[in-house]
């Protein structure tokens, strides 16, 4: 699990957590636990990389953050995507896309 | 790029809140995953455990997230800033020196920038002037003008110029008030004021109607003729004033910082209704359309000119020049301006060579403090920026005093040089916007020229040496003598070469005001007195004859002179054609002189009232009147010319008269011409010009004279201007621009060697104190004090040695530029040459040597203690 986080590229985990905020806003905890499903356990995101993540992200203005009501009545920060966010999230997932295609071919050039 | 630095400042300006809330976020992100982990199944105490494990730290993560909310560079900047001042205000007397070093020579570089930009750079006040032209023939010395009829074929066929207009001078005389006055003014055709663009400051301008002949003639007058001769009242408009005897109804009144064509002009009327002979030449200015550039406008103005040669009778080339209007005001002070700049850029820099030495020198103290700082991780690129900020601070506040001074200067350069030194606008010196811009950008290059070098040296700090306790400065190594050498040969060149310039230009100075003019006015009064000649025109008078109007016009001036002559307190006086200096001018053509003959027309007293010194001859007598012999009197300049080697006594010249008397060459029109000839004829025997002037010697006290004279002359014609002045006045008047530019050179040459010497001084009592365990062992060893003054010397003396011979390259070089300036002095005049050099390598080893006793007042005890 550790090894995992420390090979993640840092760009490949804003893509995770703009595809994450893709479809509703969310809270921190909330993108681990969802990243976490939905790579079936591959990924688990811990707060020391995900948070600095979160505040690059704002900073460049992919997400915007308030401060809300969490499902047990807590005080948590929610994200949510920018119309620049959605732009982003559409063109990393296009280059993530081709990169992986790249490489398959070079690990399988029979295909 | 703009919103994410934005976003970056606002964060940081609410970086508090953030803290809390960012608190708040990772309280939550645990509370949860323990609540996880709770669930999974762990107690209660390892779910807490596990989950700040995985947290990994709360303030690193708290860290990072600061780290990335912080605005990088300009976080830093503050810091930088923060801490140079505060290691500034520890040194108050380094900060000091170096403040004002950079004072000083950024402020010279404001002063002569303010002056540049009011007298070049600022528009006139006109609308959009960059479209106004300025229309003259090139071959101007054949007399070639462009006439009223040609403008109006001009106009109709122009493509290129909105408005055409032609301008003539005129003088007109002002009676019917209290101080009557010849008066310069402007004829002008229908557009031409308007044309320009300056709304008038109460009233209107010409419009149709003050053109057609039977409509009231009507003026506009000028700012200071409105204050001086009609209180400022508003009430001025629609009244009457008396011009050449006839009523002129006032419709509007100029601003004060109106100007046109570079002379004080009093008052416009329509050129309509005015005797072509009364005017002076014609001048012809337009306006282009809105987008034509100076090239379109030089095309059209030569189309149009040709235009005129081909349909023209006598085929007289009149090619056309379009010159802007700004250039024909201000192109005869621009080199000299920029010779100036060029002056104080010397001194700037020699400024940041002094800044820049004293910031080595301060480096090399604080090497341990950098060196602690590298060992702490400061990147080096982090401490070349904090010690360039320090630079920057420096130059900061240095720019401000500057600013200060420079706005001191300013107003004493006003006080000090009155409006006659011929340089347009230069009284309106000021401190706007744009010299403001300008001490900015020069305070942040001089930070950047005087610190860069240093910043980086201090940045190379060997931590192994520094961080040692016994650790002398490493810092003294060679590439810091190299600079010190570099700084005494650059300085030196530099101050030669502005005190060489600053010689050549004072001894210019000096030749002129005291080579021989060719009389002596010290003390005497002038009146010029323009004749009221409307009264006199043959006109309507009673009779027409030319020759009555002469005898009216001597005998008018005669009784004048008789009335002032019999004042007490005068000792004598006389009258004069045209003063010398003055600006009237009188000339008459002849075959030999193609340029003409100044000729005026003389009482017998003036040579004893003006001090003209008689060579040979006699001078005229009250016998010389119009019924004897007709005399005249010419220069040595002119006799020499006609005729060589003779005595010119007795012979004729033409049918002017007999040469009676030569006197010595007299300066008339500036006192840089050459010898021009010169002819004076009797009186009583001249054609009865509108002689001009008095020259009253007082047997004391000069102004009440002054006064009397007016009052004397006012009794006896009411209307006759008289216009009180000094021969000292008209001297120093014809100087004032040379003085102007000579003391303000030498100033800078002071203030250059000031800063020069000091910065050297400071080079050899650093090195000294720099060496003083060095020294210490040395004498402990044996070694004289002499010894070691000589080698201090020696090796100062070969950099000022090599300093004076590029300075001596520099000079001859720069002093070319000068020679127009310079009067009876070459540019490359030996004496002056010779002189300086003299007192500059004086001056500079006297600046190294009192530092350098210091080294021959080593105690070695303490020396080497000191180490």
């Amino acid at each position: 699990m550790r090894k995992n986080k420390m090979d993640l590229l840092q760009g490949t985990l804003d893509l995770l957590i703009l595809k994450t905020l893709e479809l509703e806003p969310m809270h921190g905890w909330g993108i681990t636990q969802r990243i976490e499903q939905q790579s079936r356990r591959e990924f688990r995101i811990g707060p020391g990389s995900l948070y600095p993540a979160l505040h690059r992200l704002e900073v460049q203005g992919w997400i915007l953050s308030e401060m809300g009501t969490s499902e047990n009545n807590r005080r948590a920060r929610y994200y949510n995507l920018t119309p620049a966010g959605r732009k982003q999230l559409r063109t990393e997932s296009t280059n993530w896309g081709r990169m992986s295609v790249a490489i398959a071919s070079i690990l399988e050039p029979t295909k | 790029m703009i919103c994410k630095l934005w976003t970056r400042l606002v964060m940081r300006f609410h970086s508090r809140n953030v803290d809390d809330e960012l608190n708040d976020e990772l309280r939550f992100h645990l509370e949860m995953q323990i609540n996880q982990n709770v669930q999974r199944g762990m107690s209660g105490e390892n779910a807490r455990r596990a989950a700040l494990v995985d947290i990994g730290g709360l303030q690193q993560v708290k860290e990072s997230c600061r780290d990335i909310r912080s605005i990088g560079w300009l976080n830093d900047l503050w810091q930088d800033l923060h801490h140079s001042f505060r290691s500034l205000a520890k040194r108050p007397g380094f900060s000091a020196i170096a403040l004002l070093v950079f004072a000083l020579g950024i402020g010279a570089n404001t002063a002569i920038f303010s002056v540049l930009n009011a007298v070049l750079l600022r528009p006139l006040p006109y609308s959009d002037p960059s479209h106004l032209y300025k229309i003259t023939c090139t071959n101007l010395a054949n007399g070639c003008v462009f006439t009223e009829a040609d403008l109006t074929v001009w106009r109709e066929r122009t493509q290129v110029f909105e408005k055409i207009s032609l301008v003539r001078s005129n003088r007109m005389f002002l009676s019917k008030v209290a101080e009557p006055e010849a008066l310069l003014g402007l004829a002008v055709q229908r557009d031409c004021l308007s044309m320009l663009g300056t709304m008038p400051l109460i009233g209107r301008l010409f419009s149709d109607e003050d053109f057609t002949p039977a409509s009231p003639r009507t003026v506009v007058i000028g700012y200071r003729l409105w204050l001086r001769s009609f209180g400022g009242e508003r009430d001025i408009l629609g009244k009457q004033i008396t011009l050449n005897g006839d009523g002129f109804t006032v419709i509007g009144v100029m601003p004060s910082d109106f100007q046109f064509s570079s002379r004080q002009w009093e008052y416009w009327v329509p050129i309509s209704g005015l005797a072509s002979k009364s005017l002076g030449t014609p001048e012809v200015y337009s306006r282009a359309k809105k987008g034509t550039t100076r090239a379109q406008a030089q095309a059209e103005a030569e189309t149009l000119s040709r235009m005129l040669f081909e349909t023209s009778h006598n085929k007289v080339d009149r090619r056309a020049v379009a010159i802007p209007i700004q250039e024909t005001v201000v192109a005869s002070a621009r080199p000299t301006l920029l010779l100036l700049s060029g002056a104080a850029v010397f001194i700037l820099m020699i400024a940041c060579l002094n800044v820049a030495n004293l910031l080595y020198s301060r480096g090399a103290e604080r090497s341990k403090e950098i060196a602690i700082r590298i060992a702490l991780g400061a990147g080096r690129f982090r401490i070349v920026r904090q010690l360039l900020t320090e630079s920057l601070l420096i130059a900061a506040f240095g720019g401000l005093l500057g600013l200060l001074l420079a706005g001191w200067a300013n107003k004493l350069l006003i006080v000090l040089f009155s409006f006659k030194t011929g340089i347009p606008r230069l009284e309106q010196t000021s401190i706007d916007s744009r010299v403001l811009d300008f001490t900015v950008l020069l305070a942040l290059m001089s930070s950047v020229a005087a610190g860069l070098i240093p910043a980086i040296e201090g940045s190379k700090v060997k931590l192994t040496e520094c961080l040692n306790e016994a650790g002398r400065s490493a810092f003294g190594g060679i590439r810091s003598r190299r600079f010190r050498n570099l700084l005494i040969v650059c300085e030196t060149a530099l101050s030669l070469v502005l005190l060489v310039n600053a010689g050549l230009m004072l001894r210019s100075l000096y030749h002129l005001i005291n080579d021989n003019r060719g009389f002596d006015g010290e003390g005497v009064i002038t009146a010029r007195l323009p004749l009221p000649a409307y009264k006199y025109s043959s006109g309507d008078r009673l009779t027409n004859s030319a020759d009555i109007v002469k005898q009216v016009k001597l005998a008018y001036y005669w009784d004048i002179l008789q009335q002032v002559k019999s004042l007490p307190g005068v000792q004598s006086a006389a009258l004069v054609t045209a003063l010398p200096l003055s600006v009237d001018e009188a000339k008459l053509s002849f075959d030999e002189f193609p340029n003409g003959v100044h000729f005026g027309a003389v009482s017998p007293d003036y040579f004893r009232v003006m001090g003209i010194p008689l060579i040979k001859g006699r001078t005229f007598t009250d016998k010389d009147d119009l019924n004897s012999l007709k005399v005249v009197i010419v220069n040595e300049f002119l006799a020499s010319q006609i005729w060589p080697g003779q005595d010119p006594i007795g012979k004729r010249l033409g049918a002017v008269g007999t040469v009676a008397g030569v006197i010595a060459n007299i300066k008339h029109q500036s006192l840089r011409a050459a010898p021009q000839p010169e002819l004076l004829v009797p009186f009583l025997q001249s054609i009865g010009m509108s002689i001009n002037a008095l020259a009253v010697r007082a047997i004391s006290n000069p102004q009440s004279m002054a006064i009397a004279i007016r009052q004397r002359i006012r009794d006896y014609q009411p209307d006759q201007p008289v216009e009180l002045g000094t021969m000292d006045q008209l001297v120093s008047d014809s100087i004032a621009q040379p003085r102007f530019y000579t003391y303000l050179l030498a100033v800078f040459a002071g203030l250059a060697l000031l800063l020069a010497s000091t910065g050297i001084y400071g080079v050899v009592s650093y090195s000294v104190s720099q060496r003083q365990h060095e020294i210490g062992i040395r004498l402990a060893l044996g070694a004289q004090h002499h010894d070691i003054l000589r080698e201090f010397m020696d090796r100062g003396l070969r950099d000022v040695v090599i300093g004076v011979v590029i300075g001596l390259a520099g000079a001859l070089a720069t002093s070319r530029l000068l020679s127009s300036l310079l009067f009876e002095v070459t540019p490359t005049d030996a004496t002056t040459y010779i002189l300086v050099c003299a007192f500059l390598f004086s001056w500079t080893l006297a600046s190294m040597y009192i530092p350098a006793r210091r080294a021959m007042r080593v105690d070695p005890l303490s020396a080497l203690r000191c180490g």
